[in-house]
């Protein structure tokens, strides 16, 4: 049955050799929903979203789009059909290009030139980068390039949007101008997974998570529900497998700063 | 408003391409004579295979050392058609050409596999493989060559003349050019771009990875192949040293000088290297030994080519200004 | 019988590609980089090899020894001059440089020794009857070279310092500098190898190609294909897939009707490449899909 907006994984296993990173993953959201995807480094969050758009192919389990299975989909298909697009860990820009031209590659990928270009303007003015249009795209600043990297998502029109941690690097203010822009997003019907460290913006935008932790699924429900779970607390905090470096650096300012949305 | 801004941006890109075709066929009336107009032809033989080149190279960022391989394909397909089968020149060329356009294919498909080193390696194989096949004896002549091939007729008019054949050839390249530039400037270039940019990225933006890399491969071949097909019958002679894994190292280094993915770049590489080796006494071992030097000094100093000279001097003359470029494009986006 | 003589041309074949596949194996193990000029050197060591024997020097182990010192030399000179200031734009740049390396070597030495290929006197003259086989002591020499410089390298890697300290070089250089490795050090050393060993092969297989000419490239693709056979992480590997390949050409010579085994050589490195791109004996590596 085709139910638009839909992102499933069904029982996603990823392994590398003797490494299993994605252990029987199964998540589903419904569309126009913001979905958060966290845990601890090396959980196994990034390769989820690898195989959720289609860089990479599970050892086993599937992915089901918009009610499609689209485990086997070349990801230009998903794109061009799913209306899947995703943003990346760090941000990859075309850097030969400026940032027109960067959308533009997006757009013209799910509609001709002339709409391609209405759409581009749209997008451009939407995250207010219109005078940037012209600049080549890696010559800005980070924060900056977060945006366009949201604006090139954007254009291609999605119903699903796959974002691997976007506030990184970004400063309190764009970390806010993020969550509207997300908001926005979810306004419009746009479903979107997102993997993220930063707490504050899960609980600002998610209404539902998936907890990984060593690749498997530790917990689920509300952003609330799971930062109150023991088991989490546990993954995160040290416990059995203690992660000095990363709840030292990491982890407990973000869940302090969680009070409320 | 865009329709006067598209107007100017294909402008711009036809310029270079009309000041190619004025000094190519202006050539002509600088009273070259023969041995001139034979170093013509050679020149820019070499300069519409490193076209085709660049565009795999550059445009995609495919590094392939197999151009001389598909040269053969156009040269010996061409001549074959034509001195055993009777085959009108234009007719053979297409066969020929299309020949080279399924093997390019299927070397898009190892590109599709392979990347960086390990595919400049393969394709160095499947050139050097054709070049074996060339050399064993039999129909087409082994190692002592293939001739008399009938110089080529189109609508009944025989390329004799040596000026009728420099002209041939230059007007294969000018229309090479356009058809390279209409292909860079349109969607399908901007996505071979991104693809030589972040190959990652394009995939996660839609770019059918697939369908590019096979398309370019399979261009830059026929192009290739086009070099070999209008240049074997001009020859009347042809011999697998020709099509040998050094020439396909030596359209490499024309890219190279060139600055990659920049056809007029290729095409200043095509003539330097050329003429490099016409002039420089000691059969070519002089100039490209000093060639060899010249790409490590390249690689080293200016790994964008010649074409990266305006952005070198550029950003000299601001230095000396007091003020850098990249200084004043992120300070104004801040 | 006659498969026994195939068997010892090709052994003796397999080990002057394995000389030349040690060499693409430590440059690449180093530095990521695969050297376009790897064959190249092979001419260059025998024709540095001619030369000192022209100057009447006839002991054998003299020339040899003088030629790997030489390559050694030229190895470090490489790196420095070729690689390292190239490899600052990019592992590409760096392969563009050694393209530009193969012209270089290829043409120089025309200018230096002539364009034509020249005899080279047989070092071990001479060889042993085992029954109907004949074995030259020319090819005994070869693979005792091979199996002695396999033999010292597996010593060098495995149990000294200096060794370690290039393994460890070569998987992370910023945690061997960090150790007090000396990363450069290593690296120069990896190219001193890669020189040296494809000038002693060039010296070794001068008698059997004559020395000089232009078989840089197919010893290039061919101890490439070797190396990348047996899997050019692993140093066993390259050995013994330069020696599977040079066998397998010897019988295959026999076999096809003109007796030319480079089309279907370069046709195999392509599908080596494509199917099994670790080889038969190398690591495995996961990769995007």
């Amino acid at each position: 049955m085709r139910t638009p907006g839909t992102a499933e994984a069904r029982g996603v296993t990823q392994r590398f050799g003797g490494l299993t990173a994605v252990s029987d993953v199964s998540f589903s959201v419904g569309a126009g929903e913001i979905h958060g995807i966290i845990g601890p480094n090396g959980a196994g969050k990034t390769t989820l979203l690898n195989i959720l758009s289609g860089l990479q192919r599970p050892t086993q389990g599937s992915v089901v789009i918009g009610g499609d299975d689209v485990t086997r989909w070349p990801s230009h298909k998903l794109v061009a059909k799913a209306r899947l697009v995703r943003t990346f860990q760090t941000v990859r820009l075309f850097s030969s290009m400026s940032v027109h031209e960067n959308l533009m590659i997006a757009a013209r990928i799910v509609a001709g030139p002339a709409e391609a270009r209405t759409r581009v303007d749209e997008a451009l003015d939407r995250l207010d980068l219109t005078a940037l249009a012209p600049e080549p795209a890696t010559a800005l600043s980070y924060g900056l390039q977060r945006r366009v990297e949201l604006a090139r998502v954007m254009v291609a029109d999605p119903a699903v949007v796959l974002l691997d941690e976007p506030a990184a690097g970004l400063n309190p203010q764009e970390r806010r101008e993020l969550a509207d822009t997300l908001h926005a997003m979810r306004d419009s019907g746009v479903t979107v997974v997102l993997v993220e460290h930063h707490m504050d913006l899960v609980h600002a935008v998610c209404q539902h998570c998936t907890v990984l932790d060593f690749g498997k699924v530790i917990s689920r429900g509300t952003p609330d529900e799971v930062t109150r779970d023991p088991v989490v607390l546990e993954a995160y905090l040290g416990g059995k497998h203690h992660r000095a470096s990363e709840v030292d650096a990491v982890i407990p300012e973000d869940l302090e700063g969680t009070s409320k949305p | 408003m865009p329709d006067k801004a598209l107007a100017v941006r294909a402008g711009r890109h036809l310029a270079p391409t009309l000041i190619a075709a004025v000094i190519l066929i202006g050539y002509v009336f600088t009273d070259p004579g023969p041995s001139g107009l034979a170093l013509g032809v050679n020149i820019t033989v070499a300069a519409i295979a490193s076209v085709g080149l660049t565009l795999a190279i550059g445009g995609a960022g495919q590094f392939s050392l197999g151009q001389a391989g598909f040269m053969a394909i156009g040269g010996y397909g061409t001549a074959y058609l034509m001195l055993a089968h009777e085959v009108q020149f234009l007719w053979a060329l297409l066969a020929a050409v299309l020949l080279a356009l399924v093997v390019g294919a299927l070397v898009g498909y190892i590109a599709l596999r392979l990347h960086g080193n390990y595919l400049a390696m393969a394709t160095l194989a499947v050139s050097s493989g054709i070049y074996a096949l060339l050399v064993l004896p039999g129909e087409l002549g082994g190692a002592n060559g293939y001739a008399p091939i009938p110089f080529p007729e189109i609508f009944g008019h025989k390329f004799i003349d040596p000026v009728d054949q420099y002209l041939l050839v230059a007007v294969t390249l000018i229309l090479v050019l356009l058809v390279s530039n209409w292909l860079l400037a349109s969607r399908g270039g901007k996505e071979l771009a991104a693809i030589r940019d972040d190959e990652v990225a394009a995939r996660a933006v839609g770019v059918n990875i697939t369908a590019r890399k096979v398309q370019i491969f399979a261009l830059s071949a026929v192009i290739g192949a086009l070099a070999g097909g209008v240049n074997g019958p001009l020859q009347t002679a042809i011999d697998p040293s020709l099509y040998s894994p050094a020439v396909s190292i030596q359209m490499f280094v024309m890219v190279i000088l060139g600055g990659l993915g920049n056809i007029y770049g290729a095409v200043l590489g095509a003539a330097l290297v050329t003429w490099l080796i016409a002039a420089v006494p000691g059969n070519g071992s002089w100039a490209l030994t000093i060639l060899g030097m010249v790409v490590i000094a390249f690689m080293a100093l200016l790994p964008d080519g010649l074409s990266g000279l305006p952005k070198l001097a550029r950003s000299l003359l601001g230095r000396l200004r007091g003020r850098t470029t990249e200084g004043s494009i992120t300070g104004g986006s801040k | 019988m006659h498969i026994l003589d195939l068997l010892v041309s090709g052994l003796t074949l397999g080990s002057i590609y394995a000389l030349v596949a040690l060499g693409f194996h430590l440059v690449f193990k180093m530095t990521g980089i695969i050297d376009f000029a790897q064959g190249d050197k092979v001419v260059i060591g025998g024709l540095l090899g001619l030369t000192l024997v022209q100057q009447g020097l006839s002991t054998v182990m003299v020339v040899l020894l003088l030629v790997v010192v030489a390559g050694l030399l030229l190895g470090i000179a490489y790196d420095a001059i070729v690689i390292l200031p190239t490899q600052r734009n990019g592992a590409l740049a760096a392969m563009a440089a050694t393209v530009g390396m193969t012209l270089v070597l290829a043409h120089g030495h025309h200018l230096v020794w002539g364009p034509d290929p020249k005899p080279f006197p047989p070092v071990f003259a001479g060889g042993i009857e085992l029954g109907p086989l004949r074995v030259s002591f020319q090819s005994m020499v070869i693979w005792a070279v091979v199996v002695a410089v396999g033999v010292g390298l597996a010593l060098l890697m495995g149990r000294s310092r200096t060794g370690r300290g290039m393994v460890a070089a070569a998987t992370d250089p910023l945690a061997a500098t960090a150790v007090g490795v000396n990363v450069s050090r290593m690296r120069a050393l990896s190219f001193a190898l890669a020189f040296g060993l494809a000038a002693l092969a060039g010296v070794l297989v001068a008698p059997i190609t004559l020395a000089g000419g232009s078989i840089g490239t197919a010893l290039t693709i061919k101890g490439f294909t070797g190396a990348v056979l047996g899997g050019l992480n692993s140093t066993k590997g390259v050995v013994l897939g330069a020696l599977l390949l040079g066998v397998v050409e010897s019988q295959l010579a026999a076999v096809l009707p003109n007796g030319n085994v480079d089309p279907v050589v370069f046709v195999a490195l392509v599908i080596i490449l494509l199917l099994m791109p670790n080889g038969l004996f190398g690591l495995r590596r996961q990769r995007l899909a």
